[in-house]
């Protein structure tokens, strides 16, 4: 045995002997995020007294029919589909404004472009709750509060400072052997960010899109203020709390919740693997 | 592998596209004040009684039933718990609604003065609602709750809010008689805790431990003199109200409510009387039909009344809250337009009808604010206890009116009432607050 095999071998061994601790702490981790869960979803197959005298046991009697009260008295149905078309609309205008503005600031290195990325991070420092006078009145002036037009755009301005900035990082691992090669052989700005960039970055798309999507689907401030809660235009995050009463169904409630949960938590199942590679491509790279 | 991805994509966007589009010409986006009209017209209604509320399957059948009668078209609006926010952003951004339904509290108390809403004084008489309002309804929904101020809208849903005590429970613990004085309480209490059954639950945290506190505080004092301090401060400076408030840690610290009483709130108080845990609460007649849905049969071991009271109180019975500031309808400067107020004036005789009012009392065990005789209608057996209660209670001032904005304030300094703070920390947390509110 050399003496430079002999660190490895006593790391080797530590290492062995503190997996079951790792082992265990990572399943108490998952059991505290996966407790609320389950508190969530008992709590939909409950009544109110068992919610409050028996939260963590399971029903005594499963009350199924909660789902399809929560779905017919708040209108879930219509609120989902607003949800979806909004999300839907803004998650497309914040890709197709945020896609070039990116392309443009990772190819450039000047002043101006410098500026200009420093104007998107500074987009973050405003609190959300301060903009919504000012975008109150904006709503009023361009005739369109009361409308789902208006969150269609305003949530891409909202999200363009991460977007930008996520995806200019993204864009900036492109080799620049490719780009110039690109360039040796003709090719435009359009067609190098399309059939270049675009696919290299795909995984950042991605992360902006789950990003984003997440967002838009629990935006409730906003929603509420500006589109507000008449059924064929509230979203589904307005629509939940009118199962709020003096005597509110907690049972219903919850299911109503796990409903709205259960679209977003869908998509980001299906895309969190795309996801987690672009992180981890990302954190390779860097 | 990057041009099946671009592939993708490419009808991933195609695939957007299309949906947006038809997403966008299949939708309709009305929102307040849209015109979209049958035959009759319509009007723009904001109601509190929202999906989750007992009250909104009545008010769909009312409504329903109205436009098919009528022709005229509501759209309805749901108010969530911040109402008067949003009534008031609508206003502000010219799509005002033409009638809403609203408990008079808070900002609402203020909508007159703002000209958010109109004087009602004029329609009571020109649409014969004169004789069909109570005189109590009618003064509590008047400015200052006096005879001669202008009345801000038309009272429908009254309460009555009693002592619940669950005579099993009572029974099993020893105590035979329902308290009537707060000594007997304090008794009572220390036997049920023997018996391991909680004593008198509360939300100590939220709006229940705020109401039965001032239920206690005012046991000394005579109604004027309680509506002032609640209005304009001085709970230390007035030695009947500071008497209530010893009364009131008194109590506490003879284990009359439950443990823990400072961190419940109504839904922990409401699941603890109903599975039976607690013999005693204050609720209000909204919770009847709550107590019957639990399936717990506490409704039939319940006996209504008051609360007990202290040796020199300024009331000869044991006291409950009874009022009619439940909920009304406000009609709005919109609604009053020429073109607006007949199509309001419809759907108001529609709510008042008979039929209606008594499905909302058969349905969710309201109070009617209109005379005649509903007690056919109260099919709730706690109902039926609750229209005879004036015969065995004193109605005390419910604060709600007298204590305006300064209502969460106050109930934060309730909180700490029902933890372990003295009478004269209790008395300055109110004063400060209902100063830094006026």
């Amino acid at each position: 045995m050399t003496a430079q095999a002999r660190p490895r071998l006593r790391r080797s061994a530590r290492t062995r002997q503190a997996a079951p601790i790792a082992g265990a702490l990572s399943w108490l981790y998952a059991l505290i995020l996966a407790l609320p869960l389950y508190y969530l979803v008992v709590s939909a197959l409950k009544t109110n007294i068992e919610i409050f005298t028996r939260p963590f046991h399971l029903p005594s009697l499963w009350l199924w029919d909660n789902f399809s009260t929560a779905w017919t008295q708040a209108s879930l149905g219509k609120a989902l589909a607003n949800t979806a078309l909004i999300c839907l609309v803004a998650i497309t205008v914040t890709l197709v404004l945020a896609v070039p503005a990116s392309y443009a600031l990772a190819r450039s290195d000047t002043k101006v472009a410098r500026a200009i990325t420093g104007a998107f991070s500074a987009g973050f420092l405003i609190p959300p709750f301060a903009a919504l006078i000012p975008t109150v009145i904006l709503a009023i002036h361009l005739g369109l509060f009361y409308t789902r037009e208006f969150q269609m755009l305003f949530l891409p301005a909202s999200a363009l400072p991460l977007s930008v900035l996520l995806l200019t990082q993204f864009m900036r691992t492109v080799p620049s052997e490719l780009v110039e090669a690109a360039a040796m052989d003709g090719v435009g700005q359009f067609r190098t960010l399309v059939h270049i960039f675009l696919p290299i970055a795909m995984p950042g798309v991605v992360t902006v899109t789950i990003l984003q999507l997440l967002t838009f689907w629990n935006e409730y401030l906003f929603s509420l203020t500006i589109t507000g809660t008449a059924p064929d235009v509230r979203t589904v995050q307005v629509a939940l709390p009118t199962l709020i009463s003096d005597s509110t169904n907690y049972g219903v409630l919850a299911a109503g919740t796990v409903l709205t949960v259960l679209p977003v938590y869908l998509v980001y199942t299906v895309m969190s693997r795309r996801m987690q590679e672009a992180l981890t491509a990302g954190a390779v790279k860097g | 592998m990057h041009h099946r991805i671009s592939q993708r994509a490419r009808a991933a966007t195609a695939a957007i596209a299309i949906a947006t589009l038809a997403l966008t010409a299949c939708s309709t986006s009305t929102g307040s004040g849209s015109d979209d009209a049958s035959d009759g017209g319509s009007i723009d209604v904001v109601t509190r009684w929202a999906s989750g509320s007992p009250e909104a399957a009545v008010q769909k059948r009312v409504f329903d039933a109205f436009t098919a009668e009528t022709g005229i078209k509501l759209n309805v609006t749901e108010g969530l718990e911040n109402i008067d926010d949003q009534v008031e952003t609508a206003v502000a951004a010219g799509k005002s609604p033409d009638l809403v339904i609203v408990n008079l509290f808070d900002k609402t108390l203020g909508w007159l003065d703002a000209g958010v809403t109109v004087a009602a004084d004029q329609y009571v008489e020109d649409w014969g609602l004169a004789d069909t309002l109570k005189p109590d309804a009618l003064k509590a929904w008047r400015v200052g709750g006096t005879d001669d101020g202008e009345l801000q809208g038309l009272p429908f849903s009254g309460f009555s809010w009693p002592v619940w005590y669950n005579t099993d429970l009572l029974t099993s613990a020893g105590v035979d008689e329902i308290p009537q004085t707060t000594d007997d309480l304090i008794a009572a209490a220390a036997k049920l805790r023997s018996a391991g059954i909680g004593p008198l639950v509360v939300g100590g945290s939220d709006w229940t431990g705020q109401k039965l506190f001032y239920q206690i505080a005012q046991s000394f004092t005579d109604a004027a003199a309680m509506k002032t301090v609640m209005q304009k401060g001085g709970y230390c400076s007035t030695d009947s109200v500071m008497q209530g408030i010893e009364l009131f840690t008194e109590l506490r610290d003879g284990g009359v409510f439950v443990d823990n009483a400072a961190g419940l709130n109504s839904d922990d108080m409401y699941a603890q009387y109903y599975s039976q845990k607690a013999a005693i609460m204050s609720a209000g007649s909204w919770a009847y039909a709550g107590a019957v849905d639990a399936g717990t049969g506490v409704e039939k071991v319940t006996t209504l009344g008051g609360f007990p009271l202290p040796g020199g109180a300024a009331f000869d019975k044991p006291t409950a809250f009874q009022d009619f500031t439940g909920v009304g309808f406000m009609i709005t400067k919109e609604g009053a337009q020429p073109g607006h107020i007949e199509k309001v004036r419809q759907l108001i005789e529609a709510l008042y009808t008979e039929a209606n009012v008594g499905d909302f009392v058969q349905t969710t065990s309201l109070l009617p604010s209109v005379t005649g005789d509903f007690t056919a209608f109260a099919a709730n057996p706690l109902l039926a206890q609750s229209l005879k209660l004036d015969q065995s209670v004193s109605i005390a001032v419910l604060p709600d009116v007298w204590i305006g904005s300064a209502s969460d304030p106050i109930i934060q300094v309730l909180t700490s009432a029902y933890g372990s703070s003295s009478a004269q920390q209790i008395c300055q947390g109110l004063d400060d607050a209902t100063a830094s509110a006026s």
